[in-house]
């Protein structure tokens, strides 16, 4: 900052230009564009072309008033505008196909580019009018916040489960932000000057010795640090690059256990009887309908991770309806159990046609036939529902014989072809 | 203005001054002109709905408990008292029934983040189809594409933190898609989730992911975001007046500022309506999740749709070998897919500006019929993500208009794969079309449909001439600002380099890049005519370096 403008500083108030102009006066962008300075604070010479300093003389003055008119005598900005004189319309033309190279606005009015009017360009009345407009819509955005508040102290919270409370406050709120809003580009549109503001663009790029010298700088650099020659500087920096992030990764490693093979058994066991999964009662011979379908779970199912894998549904056919000799062998007495897992991206599987006997997932409609061993007839999924052995006790309550024989749900990388080991499980073999 | 007001104002001015030399940058700033267009307060939304999500979102972070631990309901709502559920369920209940608007703002939140996602997505085919991500604005780009996946991401976590029965369901499609990715995906979903699914820690990491990790990323970029386009200042498009070297349009302060923040209380005014009388996410009506259950007609939040259509479309395909699976039908349409179309979004604006060898800066936007190709792309890919957008509902569409499932789906499976060739073909010809009109009117004028006989007896259809005005802006759309393959940079030899005229590559293009480069540019440049170059203006029509 030059010792001049320190001055200014310390004087509290700069001593500032009486206006010359009316549009000066009126502190539009252009009076504030008409003094622009360089990144360094200092003053810098405006228009520098004869066209832009043409345009701050001729174009840009408003209202009709000249230089001669006192400020307080100025009736008020919006009424009217006198005619461009041929030698600003010149130089208004000049402005669009030569642009200043000043880093400023210039304030052209808006008839310029081709509109009709300038609507703010409006008579006093229309002028206080629309005042009263935008004051009124602040006057709206009080009024409803105030609302919100007498709402939120007044409505019960339990009437109609929230529902009166909710209409009320989100009424009143969105009232309020409305208006507010609303008020707001009235303002711009009814009271502000709609006159267009042309500004150059700065160069996309640096000047071309300020590259070279950036790029000079650079290989400077690089060269007093030698990287290219210090060959085990560079190579020690490497290595501590490459292993420093090791140690976050260790740290990742807590996220979750390892997998293992936690994906290829459920909460099934050996002996565990069916219970569903709403009563949490076991189930009977009997107990489902011919046609039917229920969700079972292990009896005593407890965990979450339980709950992921272990869904079942029990379904029960007419005599001579399953077609494929495997379901029948691992099923009992016209019951057959499959995961409940779609095979497809594990969703729980659950609209089932009593008269197709297909049992759809509502995710990705999938489609399996289960009157033909869980096969897939339709839809994204690529594998059979895995069936779990069951069998019927003494007292006629079901119950599985072994675990699911394949990994039940989506597939995994490490899952490989675990489809081939159709045979019935050996307990199942045992029980015959 | 009161003059003690005015001297507040002023000492306020020299105090900031004082202290960071602020005065040139705060001038300039007020000065900045911005253009107007209404497609550009497409991106604004994006921006308000983004102040909004964070305003609601932090109230809802004070009620809201990331816990999977279970508890039992006892709320006011009452279908659902003495229900087991988790934490996180329960204050969801809690938040929306026991805390005066509570459900309010969780209602603003999820139509706001809707709002934002869409808006995003609008803005940037307004991006696209004007060619505003050209050179200098390639890297804004970049960081929009980012901004729009994180969005989806951010979106996504947010939905599935209420733990009720349509979220879980969601999540659980997240894990197998995890899952499915070859050698490590086990792994993955197994550290993600901290054991099998659904497992405990998930909840409380998808929170921390919800209201920290990403939100301070969108911040981050959105902040660079609008730097770079303060810094760049804003594009727009032909117009009276309009060159490569200016903006045309409203100063910062006072006018935009104002319309701007009306603009944003406007947003937020409409999110609070729509949160005040359009339920969205009724999770009560859902019930707690629960892995053995599923509502039918399960459907997540719409920027969603296309994930969820390409799961539902992909036929069953899976490879076992060597005791390994390659689960293809969730791999492609999961991960693959969206990966290739997220990165075609990325590279496009690298890969147009190497077929057309445009190495210019562009300020000046162009109209979607001015580059017939770019816009045939754009509305094929567009047609693409609409067909799986629309496949994400195939039970709702086949239900609402009694058709096979099957059947739907198998036509579009078709129409996916064949439409976006017939939506390219037609956009092009129809681009090309209106640019055919845009060239006769600029040569012959207006159609007055008056027929004149001459006294030789020939019949002459009288037109009359455009406005001056008129004529100059569509001589700028037409010509002067699509990269024209004659006026090339002579160091690449194709062309003569200060773009005086045709001068045909001399020889073959070597190698076969260059030569595939050089087909490209042929598809891409097939235009109705060649456009005259005007000899009157004094300005480049576009800004090369030398």
């Amino acid at each position: 900052m030059s010792d001049d403008t320190n001055k200014n500083n310390e004087d509290g108030e700069a001593p500032r230009e009486a206006p010359k102009t009316a549009a000066e006066a009126s502190g539009s962008v252009f009076e504030r564009a008409k003094s622009p300075t360089t990144s360094r604070g200092e003053r810098r010479e405006t228009g520098g072309t004869a066209s832009a300093r043409e345009i701050e003389g001729e174009v840009l003055q408003r209202g009709g008033m000249g230089a001669d008119v006192p400020e307080k005598q100025r009736p008020g900005r919006r009424v009217g505008r006198r005619p461009l004189t041929p030698e600003a319309q010149e130089a208004q033309q000049a402005m669009f196909t030569r642009p200043s190279d000043s880093d400023g606005t210039h304030v052209v009015p808006v008839e310029a580019f081709g509109a009709e009017h300038d609507p703010a360009q409006v008579d006093p009345r229309e002028d206080t009018f629309a005042e009263f407009q935008v004051s009124a819509l602040f006057a709206l955005a009080t009024i409803a916040a105030l609302g919100f508040i007498v709402c939120f102290l007044l409505i019960s919270r339990h009437a109609a489960v929230g529902r009166d409370m909710n209409f009320a406050l989100g009424g009143t709120l969105a009232a309020s932000l409305l208006a507010l809003g609303a008020g707001f580009i009235l303002w711009a549109k009814k009271l502000l000057p709609h006159d267009k503001a042309v500004q150059d663009r700065h160069h996309p790029y640096s000047p071309e010795e300020e590259e070279l010298l950036t790029e000079e700088t650079f290989f400077k650099g690089v060269t007093e640090m030698q990287i290219g020659k210090r060959k085990m500087l560079r190579r020690t920096l490497l290595g501590a690059l490459a292993v420093l992030p090791l140690p976050a990764v260790f740290l990742l490693r807590d996220l979750g256990p390892l997998p293992h093979s936690k994906l290829r058994h459920t909460g099934w066991k050996k002996g565990l009887r069916l219970v569903d999964v709403e009563t949490k009662l076991p189930i009977k011979l009997g107990d489902v309908e011919v046609g039917g379908i229920v969700t079972v779970m292990p009896e005593g199912f407890d965990s979450v991770e339980d709950m992921a894998l272990a869904p079942t549904v029990l379904i029960r056919f007419a005599p001579g309806e399953i077609r494929s000799k495997k379901e029948v062998a691992w099923g009992v007495d016209n019951h057959v159990a499959y995961s409940k897992i779609c095979s497809h991206a594990g969703c729980p599987i659950s609209l089932y046609e009593q008269q197709t006997h297909h049992l759809l997932c509502p995710c990705h409609q999938s489609t399996f036939d289960m009157a033909d061993d869980a096969n897939v007839i339709f839809g994204p999924a690529a594998r059979r529902l895995p069936q779990l052995p069951i069998r019927v006790d003494k007292k006629g309550y079901f119950y599985a014989l072994s675990d699911y024989e394949e990994p039940v749900g989506p597939s995994f990388w490490e899952r490989g072809d675990a489809n081939k080991n159709n045979h019935l499980p050996a307990a199942a073999e045992e029980s015959r | 203005m009161s003059s003690a007001a005015e001297v507040a104002a002023k000492k306020s001015l020299r105090y900031v001054d004082d202290r960071f030399g602020s005065a040139n940058f705060l001038r300039r700033s007020f000065n900045k002109v911005f253009p107007d267009h209404w497609s550009f307060m497409l991106g604004e939304i994006a921006l308000y709905s983004f102040v909004i999500l964070l305003l609601t979102g932090t109230y809802l972070t004070l009620f809201f408990h990331a816990s999977s631990s279970d508890v039992v309901y006892n709320g006011s709502y009452g279908p659902l008292r003495g229900v087991h559920m988790t934490d996180a369920y329960a204050s969801t209940l809690k938040l929306s029934f026991d805390v005066r608007g509570g459900l309010l703002m969780r209602q603003i939140h999820h139509w706001a983040a809707l709002l934002f996602v869409m808006s995003i997505a609008v803005h940037m085919m307004r991006v696209f189809f004007t060619g505003a991500f050209r050179k200098p604005r390639t890297v804004n780009w970049h960081i929009g594409v980012t901004l729009f996946i994180l969005a989806i991401l951010e979106g996504f976590a947010g939905y599935s933190l209420p733990d009720d029965l349509l979220s879980g369901t969601g999540i659980r499609i997240a894990y197998s898609v995890m899952e499915s990715i070859p050698v490590v995906g086990t792994y993955l979903a197994y550290f993600i989730f901290g054991g099998n699914y659904p497992g405990v820690d998930f909840i409380p990491r998808l929170f921390i992911i919800h209201v920290l990790l990403v939100p301070g990323i969108l911040l981050a970029l959105i902040s660079a975001h609008m730097m770079i386009l303060w810094h760049q200042k804003h594009t727009d498009f032909p117009g009276p007046g309009k060159t490569e070297r200016n903006v045309v349009g409203t100063p910062f302060y006072p006018t935009f500022i104002l319309k701007t923040n009306g603009f944003l209380f406007m947003v937020f005014g409409v999110c609070a309506a729509l949160g005040a009388f359009a339920q969205i996410n009724p999770v009560w009506l859902y019930g707690p999740y629960n892995p053995s259950q599923v509502s039918a007609g399960s459907q997540p939040d719409w920027y969603i749709f296309f994930l969820e259509g390409s799961l539902r479309m992909m036929p069953p395909f899976e490879t076992d070998f060597w005791g390994h699976t390659i689960s293809w039908n969730i791999l492609v349409p999961g991960v693959i897919l969206p990966g290739i179309m997220f990165n075609l979004l990325y590279a496009y604006p690298t890969l147009e500006a190497w077929i057309t060898k445009d190495k210019s800066f562009h300020n000046l936007l162009q109209r979607p019929r001015d580059v017939p190709v770019r816009t045939a792309l754009g509305v094929a890919g567009l047609f693409f993500y609409g067909m799986l957008y629309l496949a994400g509902q195939n039970d709702v569409l086949a239900y609402t208009f009694h058709w096979s499932l099957q059947a739907t789906t198998w036509v579009m499976r078709i129409v996916t794969i064949v439409g976006p060739f017939i939506a390219f073909y037609i956009t092009k010809r129809w681009a090309l079309g209106l640019q055919h009109h845009d060239e006769e009117l600029l040569e012959h004028g207006i159609e007055t449909g008056i027929i004149r006989r001459l006294p030789s007896g020939e019949y002459i259809e009288v037109t009359k001439p455009l406005p001056e005005q008129r004529r100059a802006v569509l001589a700028m759309q037409l010509g002067h600002d699509l990269p024209d393959r004659h006026a090339l940079p002579s160091e690449n030899g194709h062309g003569s380099g200060d773009g005086s005229g045709p001068s045909r590559p001399i020889g073959r293009p070597v190698g076969m890049m260059a030569r595939a480069r050089q087909a490209l540019e042929g598809f891409f440049f097939e235009r109705h005519e060649t456009p005259q170059r005007s000899t009157e203006d004094e300005e480049p029509k576009t800004l090369t370096r030398p």
